[in-house]
């Protein structure tokens, strides 16, 4: 479907999910210099295998991004992803090399901005006569994402690791 | 956070042109940095950069220093950039102002409700680093008429 919905009839949860995940992949190529691409359950499965693997025995450390927006309608866009991949968008927008110092404030607060350019995009495709008001991203460690598609989640890949994306509306 | 801080000049120094004093306004540090990075990246004369996390802070150090031009998000905690933009609004002081939005919010009622502010340019996040230049070489030159 094209990148912007048509606003002549309501559009699905499925198309609001297909917008979200085409605005994850425009922020994280565009802003953060990253290559995305939509995934399935197989290939975010082995992406997650392989994360693990890179954190050669320690816990994978996970981060959840949420925006929480209101308007026309309401609701939340999570982002997760692996706390390396954090680390690799964060020094991607900043400009770091590797030799840089990693301050873990400036993950959380590249992460959350990751997530509130994300829902912005999407928000301005789906409603562009509407306005909304996003609240500020709230960022937190989480156990890892189940490894397949549950309701209402896009499975992404970025740098070849796993993202997950969720879409909840919030009735008002 | 200190609403003083500020960048040692950047950018090249064209001739001709005076070099722009910018403000900064977003509540997400790394988005600063981001522009802040990209706005050295570009060929245009840059003075001083001036940073603030909310549009309170923005008033601060607009009031007490000579800013060019205002980069400000919407959406911000403490104060949003409409409401800053509001606040400056029809203040002499500021009249030469040049102010740009940028923002994840590039809704046609959120571009309507800025439009009366003297909003020269809107700036969809994310965007690209030309996007910035050419946001930039409009500015410059516009500040050379106004000077």
């Amino acid at each position: 479907m094209s990148s912007a919905i048509c606003q002549r009839r309501t559009p699905t949860f499925r198309e609001h999910r297909e917008v979200l995940q085409e605005s994850l992949v425009a922020v994280a190529q565009e802003s953060f210099f990253s290559f995305a691409e939509p995934c399935d359950t197989e290939r975010f499965g082995e992406a997650v295998s392989s994360a693990e693997a890179d954190a050669s025995g320690s816990v994978l450390r996970w981060l959840r991004a949420c925006v929480e927006f209101e308007g026309a309608f309401a609701g939340r866009v999570s982002v997760t992803m692996p706390h390396a991949l954090a680390v690799e968008l964060m020094m991607a927008i900043a400009g770091l090399a590797p030799e840089d110092e990693i301050a873990e404030g400036h993950v959380i607060d590249s992460t959350g901005e990751f997530a509130n350019m994300v829902c912005g995009t999407w928000l301005t495709k789906a409603a562009v006569h509407r306005k909304f008001n996003l609240r500020p991203p709230a960022v937190t460690s989480v156990g890892a994402p189940v490894e397949r598609a549950a309701d209402g989640e896009e499975l992404v890949l970025i740098n070849d690791r796993p993202v997950s994306l969720r879409l909840d509306f919030i009735a008002s | 956070m200190d609403p003083t801080r500020e960048q040692a000049t950047v950018g090249a120094s064209g001739p001709g042109l005076r070099p722009l004093n910018v403000l900064i306004v977003d509540d997400s540090a790394m988005m600063r940095m981001m522009i802040k990075r990209v706005t050295g990246l570009c060929d245009v004369p840059i003075g001083r950069i001036f940073e603030a996390a909310n549009g309170a802070e923005a008033i601060t150090i607009l009031e007490r220093e000579h800013v060019d031009a205002l980069f400000t998000d919407i959406n911000m905690p403490v104060m949003t950039g409409t409401e800053l933009l509001r606040a400056i609004s029809g203040n002499p002081r500021w009249q030469n102002l040049l102010r740009v939005i940028i923002s994840t919010d590039g809704s046609e009622a959120r571009r309507n409700e800025v439009a009366e502010l003297n909003v020269r340019l809107y700036v969809e996040k994310p965007f690209r680093p030309e996007v910035m230049r050419d946001v930039l070489c409009n500015l410059s030159a516009t500040n050379a008429h106004v000077s």
